[in-house]
């Protein structure tokens, strides 16, 4: 089939959307399609939205067999076998209008179109044959906001294989870009917390120099030194794969995330239970507490009992870590199960 | 809100209804009397509201800038509504569209815009009608030659941002006209305050079938054929008094009166009674005849109170009429008047209960659907959808303006391959029918 | 700094501006800067999908780049307070293939408000650039006669110039690249049978349609020349390709009227191979002089054939030309590196 693959972008910015795009795109290829990737501009100025989205509108792709539209507005792009698979709505005038991330007026004028978007939006949804999204919540946003219903089809990573369980150390890793979001600040003040010789690495850069240069501070504050390791580059994939293959669970606990996150399937497929929090969203779809990681309360005190725990008790690490793999079956996370979606 | 202010005008009257129940909706209001200021000194409608007349220009453009809408009442009426026209040029906003045909309105303001009125004549209906159309404002034909083929709907349609229209039978013209969202919502009606209308059974005098009509007599009003049905038929001509009750010229007075007489039917012309007077009759009536030939307006104020009054109802089966239920009035057929007149009539007088029961389905349907609340209920809806599709037309505005600096223009954004792209931007032209209440959207 | 480059799409398509566009991108990152490729879907049939197109790419919002190179028409549309043009080609069908009627846009008012359009945006477009660079001297011609802009010839380099290390010449002439009647290799066969013995020829490269696969057939069949002619009518890789074309006697690019180069006789040239090509063949006669770097030639067999036996018999003369070609393109300094550098200035 002739598959086109439709996405907005910001040029220069890379992240979650393009790998699913991307991973999607040699996954197809390699099934023998042939694939184009659409990538289009956007912005979320509500002054700019309403002619965005008709350039989108006039986007010609009767040349695909089918098209497959991800980050908004792509599903705007007309086509008589539109298939989307959503990951999040333009939120600024969505679930985050009443948040400090609308940085415009909430006025008359944006009321409006915040309005018309909502409108326009479900009747450009309402056109694909099929909707999909990446994370429950995602699921349930279209439902309120919207009133579509919609399939949730978790994105897998690409070329799990690499991922493969050697052993379990004595470190718990949490591998992803360093920010306040993220939240690897409670993880340090957890290790305050910790009785057992349990260690915290950290991998990934940050966006900005100065959380990071918290995060030492309360490294040093504590001394912490000898038990915290932060890794403050962008490691290689491979490193990745190592230090996955060798830890005793891995960490993930942003705050309310729609999708469960790559790390965390990162982790899964190596067998690692993963360690996160009541409020961290859609990793919640993923971990069941004691089955496949532990979820507790987002306080410093409770993460370390958790964190002791995962030292203390090998064998249930071991057992969820094994969990963790099975749930990612039962769940459906692999690319087989996304082409016979898509493509359906 | 732009209307007029004035007792004479049934427009007023209804206008005051809806400013009452939008206030009751929290809605804050500002009232525009738009009649002629010949006619300001007329007994005037309190609305409660602050008021201004359309002439405050200072004040008024004031009020605009603060206001979040503006609406227009525009009826077939120049003294009435020359304020609406002269305000809806400058500052678009919805119109509640009272009459379909405009041509009386148009005539009348045209007489000051010669140009510009003959511009719109062959704009929507092209060179032909335009040159004719003026040759026959001097005819008492007037309505019935233009009303087909040039009704002006369409002048006023495009130039709101929305119109609300209180029946179906008008609105294709006033689609095709106007960019923004439309609808169809039932007049807002109140019986004027008399207490309960007392059942008709007791109060016949005479023991006839009294029948009755109301409004200005003119031939529209088919009087004429009434009688006629009534002369036809010997039982009727002995059982039946008619009586018409409104402004009656002397020439169509003396006219109906000598037929009735040659003909031997019961006929009684009251001429303009005062409202009280004109209850009164409505009570003694058994039968009210609303009969309109051609139909005209968007809705009848007259037929909505005969139906409020648990009348028992004759109607012509086409335009406003033809939407109201079918068991809560009496159809006939516009081309065979008198010969339907004469079943019905028939009918009515021998069966005493049903009569009575369709006037009391007809009361309760009414009462329903021709209510304020409903009214300001849908213009606030209509409010916000205009609102949008203000926004979608800004944006359309945007991109014929790009076109127009390439020295395309609106040829090139009507291309098909450009437009049809953009349909899924349509606010969305909701068309409501007279028998339910609840919007029924359609494409 | 982060460069964008914007370019056309026609989906599945992939050809020239495709490769130029992603070795651009390439390029501009070894010099140490970001880039990205934006590709635009364009539709151009029915020629009513126009003027959407147009607003399409106007309407874009870009954020985040602090360059844009733009290479078509209706990409270079797109709006960004530094923008450098590389056109290579504008809507031809709106100029000067309007005036020899090879045109999709209807006869009529609507076709003539669709050029006036595109005449007035890309003007709009060129206003608003920072610099314009065209790649050749015909586009740049065709860009002064019909919007009255001025423009810098960058010529396009070769994406790969490590390939073409040469060697000696194995007797045959190389005709490479897309095969059609407007690149006219049929005239090649019907030359050969004309030249000398010895002569032999390859062309290889993909055939349009099969019509054209057809009517070479036909010729060497007609001529009996298949011991003499290889037709190697395909796709080849980039190694199938060099190895061709380093073995070569000399190589043979003669299409009608192209704007451009092309990139057939830049590897040539680079390869240090005699070129042979005609008189009405277009941009190829910038690094074609007779007599130097290779033959100008009538397009017609004789000539050609010509040309040919000269290029497989005479060593001397054909290696002395293939140095010429050598020595002229290098002269000429095109590369991605000061392509780049130029591209920025």
């Amino acid at each position: 089939m002739k598959i086109a693959l439709c996405s907005s972008f910001v040029p220069f910015v890379y992240g979650g959307a393009r790998n699913i795009v991307e991973w999607l795109e040699s996954t197809l290829l390699a099934e023998g399609h042939q694939v184009e990737r659409i990538y289009l501009p956007h912005i979320d100025t509500p002054d700019q939205l309403l002619s965005q989205m008709a350039a989108y509108r006039w986007v010609d792709l009767e040349a695909a067999d089918r098209v497959i539209c991800f980050r908004p507005p792509a599903h705007f792009i007309p086509h008589p076998n539109k298939v989307l698979w959503f990951i999040h709505h333009v939120r600024a005038f969505y679930d985050l209008w009443d948040s400090p991330y609308r940085n415009f007026p909430d006025d008359r004028r944006n009321r409006t179109i915040r309005d018309a978007l909502h409108e326009a939006d479900t009747r450009a949804i309402n056109e694909a044959r099929a909707v999909f999204t990446n994370s429950a919540v995602v699921s349930q946003r279209l439902r309120q906001y919207n009133g579509i219903d919609s399939e949730v089809l978790y994105p897998p990573i690409f070329d799990a294989g690499r991922f493969h369980c050697q052993g379990f150390n004595d470190e718990v890793v949490y591998i992803c870009r360093v920010e306040h979001h993220k939240r690897q600040h409670l993880l340090v003040e957890a290790m305050r917390h910790t009785q057992t010789p349990v260690r915290l690495r950290l991998c990934g850069s940050a966006s900005g120099a100065d959380y990071m240069e918290e995060l030492h501070a309360t490294v040093h504050r504590y001394g912490l030194e000898s038990r915290v390791c932060i890794d403050n580059r962008w490691i290689t994939e491979e490193q990745k794969v190592d230090y996955l293959a060798n830890c005793l669970a891995a960490a993930y606990l942003p705050l309310d995330e729609d999708s469960y996150g790559y790390p965390s399937l990162e982790a899964s497929h190596a067998g690692k239970p993963i360690l996160t929090t009541t409020d961290s969203g859609g990793v919640l779809e993923l971990v069941e507490n004691g089955r496949n990681g532990l979820i507790c309360d987002p306080l410093p005190e409770a993460l370390g009992a958790a964190l002791d725990r995962l030292y203390d008790d090998r064998h249930a690490t071991e057992r969820m870590g094994q969990a963790a793999r099975d749930r990612l079956d039962e769940l459906g996370i692999n690319w087989a199960r996304v082409l016979n979606r898509l493509l359906a | 809100m732009f209307t007029p202010g004035i007792k004479a005008s049934a427009i007023a009257r209804m206008a005051r209804i809806v400013v009452s129940a939008l206030q009751k909706q929290g809605v804050e209001l500002c009232v525009v009397r738009a009649e002629a200021t010949q006619k300001m000194q007329e007994e005037s409608i309190e609305f409660g509201v602050p008021t201004l007349s359309w002439t405050q220009k200072d004040d008024i453009e004031s009020a605009i800038d603060l206001a979040d809408a503006v609406v227009y009442h525009v009826g077939d009426n120049f003294p009435f509504h020359e304020g609406c026209l002269y305000w809806l040029e400058r500052q678009r906003g919805i119109v509640c569209l009272h009459d379909f045909f405009l041509g009386d309105l148009f005539a009348a303001w045209m007489q000051n815009h010669h140009e510009r009125g003959g511009a719109i004549l062959k704009y929507w209906y092209g060179e032909e009608i335009a040159r004719e159309w003026p040759q026959h404002l001097s005819s008492p034909d007037f309505i019935a030659a233009t009303h087909l083929k040039a009704p002006l709907t369409e002048w006023v349609a495009s130039q709101a941002t929305a119109v609300i229209a209180h029946s179906a039978w008008g609105m294709n013209r006033v689609l095709s006209a106007c960019s923004g969202p439309v609808r169809v919502v039932p007049l807002a009606y109140e019986m004027p305050q008399a207490g309960d209308i007392p059942d008709s059974v007791f109060a016949q005098c005479s023991g006839k079938l009294q029948v009755l009509t109301v409004g200005h007599v003119n031939p529209n009003k088919r009087a004429e054929s009434v009688i006629r049905a009534l002369g036809s038929d010997r039982k009727l001509r002995e059982s039946v008094v008619y009586t018409l009750v409104g402004m009656v010229n002397d020439d169509t007075r003396r006219r109906l009166e000598k037929l009735a007489s040659d003909l031997g039917v019961q006929l009684r012309v009251c001429g303009e009674v005062s409202e009280a007077e004109l209850l009164t009759l409505l009570s003694n009536a058994d039968v009210v005849c609303c009969l309109r030939n051609p139909t005209l307006e968007a809705a009848s104020a007259s037929a909505i109170e005969a139906m409020l009054s648990a009348r028992a109802v004759i109607v012509e089966n086409h335009g406003f009429y033809s939407e109201l239920p079918d068991d809560c009035v009496c159809k006939i057929r516009p081309n065979h008047e008198e010969e339907d007149l004469v079943r019905i009539l028939h009918a009515l007088s021998s069966d005493t209960e049903a009569r009575n029961a369709q006037g009391v389905r007809a009361s309760e349907w009414a009462r329903q659907t021709f209510s304020g609340e409903n009214y300001a209920r849908q213009l606030m809806e209509i409010l916000t959808l205009s609102q949008r599709s203000a926004l979608v037309s800004e944006v359309m505005q945007g991109f014929a303006q790009k076109l127009e600096s390439w020295g395309g223009g609106a040829s090139m954004l009507c291309l098909p391959e450009t437009l049809d792209k953009l349909r899924v931007f349509d606010v969305g032209q909701v068309e409501l029918s007279l028998v339910t209440a609840v919007p029924d959207k359609t494409s | 700094m982060k460069i964008l480059v914007v370019n056309n799409m026609a989906p599945f398509l992939w050809g020239g501006a495709e490769e130029l566009a992603v070795h651009l991108q390439r390029n501009l990152i070894a010099a140490g800067h970001q880039s990205e490729v934006l590709r635009i879907p364009f539709r151009w049939e029915p020629a009513a999908c126009i003027p959407s197109q147009m607003l399409m790419v106007r309407a874009f919002e870009l954020w985040n780049v602090d360059r844009v190179i733009a290479l078509k028409f209706p990409a270079y549309l797109i709006r960004h307070p530094h923008k450098t043009l590389w056109l290579l080609h504008q809507y031809r069908q709106a100029y000067d293939l309007l005036e020899v009627g090879q045109t999709n846009l209807p006869p009529g008012d609507i076709g003539a408000a669709i050029r006036d359009a595109i005449k007035a945006a890309d003007n709009e477009s060129f206003e608003e650039s920072k610099r314009i660079f065209v790649n050749s001297k015909v586009t740049q011609t065709r860009l002064k006669k019909y919007n009255g802009f001025d423009s810098t010839v960058l010529l396009p380099p070769i994406n790969d110039p490590e390939m073409f290390v040469g060697g000696a010449p194995q007797g045959y002439i190389f005709a490479g690249g897309r095969v059609n009647s407007m690149k006219r290799q049929y005239l090649l066969v019907e030359a050969l049978a004309k030249s000398a013995a010895s002569v032999r020829l390859v062309i290889a490269g993909p055939p349009d349609s099969p019509d054209d696969v057809l009517r070479l057939e036909m010729l060497v069949e007609k001529y009996g020349l298949s011991d003499r002619v290889k037709l190697d009518l395909r796709f080849l890789s980039r190694e199938e390709y060099a190895a061709y074309l380093n073995a070569a006697s000399a190589v043979a690019y003669l299409p009608y009227d192209e704007d451009s180069l092309g990139y057939v006789a830049m590897e040539a040239a680079m390869a240090g191979k005699a070129l042979i090509t005609a008189r009405d063949s277009g941009g190829i006669l910038g690094l074609v002089r007779d007599g130097e770097t290779g033959w100008v030639v009538e397009p017609e067999p004789e000539s050609l054939a010509q040309a040919m036996s000269a290029a497989c018999v005479d060593s001397a003369s054909v290696v002395r030309r293939g140095d010429g070609a050598r020595s002229l393109w290098l002269q000429m300094n095109i590369s991605w590196q000061s392509t780049i550098e130029r591209l920025l200035a």
